[in-house]
């Protein structure tokens, strides 16, 4: 009882440690919400488009001389809807990075700096294509009203085409000249009668708003309908999608911690039930037989029964311990890649620190996992393999399916535990008589056929195992040796995975060649420790 | 412009041959360039839509509280008293009159069709009519209120509470009286104008004058800057763009400078929203400073100032009949 409360309570601690592990990292996955920046992305496209947008109307409203500005102001509103939206989600995302928070606000000023713009572009175009309607119209009022006075007539006529010459190519020089052309004009209203003085200080005075206003206007148009909004857009879009992939690529070490945890989990309650069952060479295992339904049975059976419980259950924790230690392995490796994954991680947000921190927890959690199970209280001692033999064939019933032969030669003692040695071989042909089943055979085919080939050398200890059963496809042949991978329903998957990391305890090697259909050769190679 | 082009055409046939070369090129480079558009979709003023759609129980709400004194701090002024719905919309005063008969510095715009401003206030500082209530209900010189102030007169009232709740989930609060208040004003536009309905095809609609005086509104260059569905409140212009008004007005007060204390850009220096002329009819006195009584005093200081141009009483005066066909129709107007 005191065993069995020590290893519960064991479990649970675990148990607390790694659901505590991965409530952390569960909690750092949903901080890190990549939907944000989904939602950023499309909100700077729509605002990409609509600046564009903006740019053609301002155009056209530029080239039309009586166009109005409704739709232009138009875009006002819209515009800065999406500019809010921009920002709310931005200020919802916790752990942006600052220079992106910046480049963001850069972003939003450059669209007030268009709204400006093209603000400043509507009051300066007004009066400018006013200015450009009217010029001709106040010089042909001069030539009407200065029939006498044709020297003027002619030079405000030539002023007017050269006015429209620099405003088709604005040069400072053009401009300088024409200011005083335009100034020498003005001082001659003076002289003459009022209503032709009249006519030409309105000729002079939007002459005036042309030269002074037509660059300025050009240049504040260009600014208005320039593509920085766009380039900007595609930079930001850029560095939104930069930041949305290690978002997401977080996302995915934080579920693979997560899956890890879960894992250990189960390794816990794997290590906890091996615990838990019952210590066979102390218990008197009556109720085995009860079990079985026997109402009496004699002292022998029930000495014989509980003799091969015994070894049985011997077994079963052996299988199971050796699952623990390799899964162990397996999450201390993914600890590891988790902890070197997490150097990937931005540094500032302190995401990574977080991360190696976990899966440095996680490690520490195998690493007890695997010192748990690694207390065999086996005996080593020097072992002729062929001892195993007759216990296995009986252990998985190799005769009742098939002709099982035995060829031995020269074989080397090899210094190992006879339980393991025995396990190692006894997955093996359970393998084989599971595939022997498979395939079949009855009274019109031919009896399955096993057989057991054991050659040496003075280094080395080779054990074959033949049958003729239904061999494996090559998608098994690549999956066979993973843990709890199995092609058939009611296998547990773990038979290979133990054979081959007793194997390779012992320093030996594995290798199993099969076609789909036409059996199962499995090939153990031991380095033999004293030749015989 | 085909009558412009006439025009020139006799005149060039009248010159000597150096003048006609001169001149024929200053006409086709000019007048050849773009020309406005001579389709009847394409007039740079818009009909005031009929189609507006406004939350019903917001905008009988915002009536309440539009003619509801409490809204001052003494509750002695409310919005109408400075935006007489019933005639036009302000109040016909050079500058209003606010609590505790303290003088305002600008004149009030009216109301109708603010909805259609790009930006609120001469200055364009406000840009929703949400954000424009702050500036009358906050100034010293108009309502002089603490929002506080005006939540709780209105919670203790025995209907508002009701009728709070009954629109908004939160009830009672500055955002929404607010929010109220513009949906009010922004039903309060004036469709259907006898201008309206000339350019909808009615040819009836407007007299010889009046359409004579639409031809030189855009023939001179008003329509420059008064144009869409409002005729003006689309954008901001320097006042004195050819000559200098307020040198010529002297006494240049802070309102005056006008966008520039908003934006602090020389630049911006004088430059207004250009109004709307829809009411202009009705809504004498006129300009910033209400320094023009009459609609024709306004047009005279707008062609010297703006155009710097001259020209005869009779175009002048049929600009003036056009500007009075502007106003349209509001359940509001006249109550």
């Amino acid at each position: 009882m005191a065993i069995t409360s020590k290893s519960i309570l064991v479990g649970v601690v675990f148990s607390v440690a790694i659901l505590a592990a991965s409530g952390a990292l569960y909690a750092m996955v949903q901080q890190n919400d990549p939907a944000p920046y989904s939602r950023s992305i499309a909100h700077v496209r729509e605002i990409q488009q609509l600046a564009a947008e903006w740019s053609v109307e301002t155009a056209r409203v530029r080239s039309d001389p009586l166009a109005d500005y409704d739709a232009l102001v138009a875009f006002i509103p819209q515009m800065d809807a999406l500019k809010s939206d921009l920002l709310d989600t931005i200020r919802g995302i916790a752990d942006i990075p600052d220079r992106l928070a910046n480049d963001v606000s850069a972003y939003t000023s450059a669209i007030d700096a268009k709204e400006e713009r093209i603000e400043r572009f509507k009051t300066a175009n007004s009066v400018v294509r006013n200015s450009t309607r009217y010029l001709p119209l106040a010089a042909a009022n001069i030539v009407q009203d200065a029939e006498s006075d044709t020297d003027l007539a002619r030079e405000v006529g030539t002023t007017a085409n050269e006015i429209n010459d620099f405003l088709a190519a604005p040069t400072d020089a053009a401009k300088g000249r024409l200011t005083a052309v335009v100034e020498r004009l003005g001082q001659r209203a003076e002289r003459l009668p009022n209503r032709l003085a009249n006519a030409l200080t309105n000729f002079t005075s939007h002459a005036r708003v042309l030269l002074d206003r037509q660059g300025p206007t050009d240049e504040i148009f260009e600014q208005a309908t320039s593509n920085d909004i766009s380039n900007s857009s595609v930079r930001l879009i850029t560095d939104l999608g930069t930041e949305l992939s290690r978002v997401e690529q977080r996302g995915d070490w934080f579920m693979n911690g997560i899956l890890g945890a879960a894992a250990a989990l189960l390794v816990v309650w794997i290590v906890v039930a091996v615990a838990r069952r019952p210590d066979v060479s102390k218990v008197v295992h009556a109720p085995a037989g009860a079990r079985r339904g026997a109402v009496a049975v004699t002292a022998a059976q029930v000495a014989s029964v509980s003799e091969r419980e015994a070894a049985a259950s011997e077994k079963m924790l052996m299988s199971q311990r050796i699952l623990s230690e390799t899964i162990g392995q397996r999450i201390a490796a993914a600890s590891n890649g988790l902890a070197e994954s997490a150097d990937a991680l931005p540094v500032e947000n302190g995401a990574a620190d977080e991360v190696r921190r976990h899966a440095q927890e996680i490690g520490e959690l195998a690493e007890r996992l695997s010192s748990v199970s690694n207390k065999h209280d086996l005996s080593y001692d020097l072992l002729d393999i062929n001892d195993c033999i007759p216990e296995i064939i009986e252990a998985t019933g190799a005769e009742a399916v098939a002709t099982v032969t035995t060829e031995s030669a020269d074989i080397p003692e090899v210094f190992a535990s006879k339980t393991e040695i025995c396990l190692m071989l006894e997955k093996i042909l359970e393998n084989s008589v599971q595939a022997i089943q498979e395939k079949g055979f009855g009274d019109d085919n031919p009896k399955g056929e096993i057989r057991i080939t054991m050659v040496g050398d003075d280094d080395k200890a080779t054990v074959t195992v033949f049958d003729n059963g239904s061999g494996m496809g090559a998608d098994v042949r690549a999956r066979m040796f993973e843990p709890f991978y199995t092609s058939k329903d009611d296998r547990d998957g773990v038979g290979l995975t133990t054979t081959r990391h007793l194997v390779e305890k012992y320093g030996g090697t594995v290798s199993v060649s099969s076609h789909l259909g036409g059996g199962t050769v499995t090939r153990i190679e031991l380095p033999g420790m004293v030749a015989r | 412009m085909t009558r412009l082009f006439a025009n020139l055409t006799r005149m060039l046939t009248r010159m000597n041959g150096t003048h006609a070369v001169v001149m024929t090129v200053v006409v086709c480079l000019w007048v050849g360039g773009p020309m406005p558009n001579a389709e009847p979709g394409a007039e740079p003023i818009k009909p005031i839509p009929t189609n507006g759609e406004y939350h019903a129980e917001k905008v009988s709400l915002g009536r309440l509280l539009f003619h509801d004194q409490r809204l001052s701090k003494d509750d002695s002024v409310s919005c109408a008293s400075c935006h007489d719905l019933a005639s036009g919309g302000d109040d016909g005063r050079r500058v209003s009159v606010g609590v505790d008969d303290a003088v305002g510095a600008i004149n009030a715009p009216t109301v109708f069709n603010a909805g259609f401003n790009f930006k609120q206030f001469w200055d364009g500082r406000a840009t929703t009519l949400e954000d424009q209530i702050d500036g009358p209900v906050q100034s010293s010189v108009e309502m002089g209120s603490l929002w506080g102030d005006v939540v709780a007169k209105l919670y203790s009232d025995d209907t508002y509470p009701a009728l709070f709740d009954a629109i908004y989930p939160d009830g009672i609060n500055r955002a929404n009286v607010k929010n109220a208040l513009a949906e009010f004003m922004r039903s309060l536009n004036t469709p259907n104008s006898r201008f309206d309905r000339w350019l909808g095809g009615d040819e009836s609609a407007l007299n010889e004058e009046e359409t004579r005086g639409y031809r030189l509104f855009k023939h001179y260059g008003c329509v420059s800057c008064h144009q869409g569905a409002a005729v003006g409140g689309n954008m901001f212009q320097v006042f004195g763009v050819l000559n200098e008004y307020f040198k010529r007005r002297g006494n240049i007060t802070e309102a005056d400078m006008g966008r520039y204390n908003v934006t602090g850009n020389e630049s911006d220096m004088h430059a207004f929203k250009v109004p709307s002329l829809r009411m202009a009819a009705h809504t004498a006195p006129y300009l910033h400073d209400g320094s023009a009584a009459t609609l024709r005093d306004a047009v005279d200081i707008m062609f010297e100032f703006q155009l710097g141009r001259e020209a005869p009483d009779e175009d002048k005066d049929a600009i003036v009949a056009f500007i009075e066909t502007l106003a349209g129709e509001s359940e509001e107007l006249w109550q």
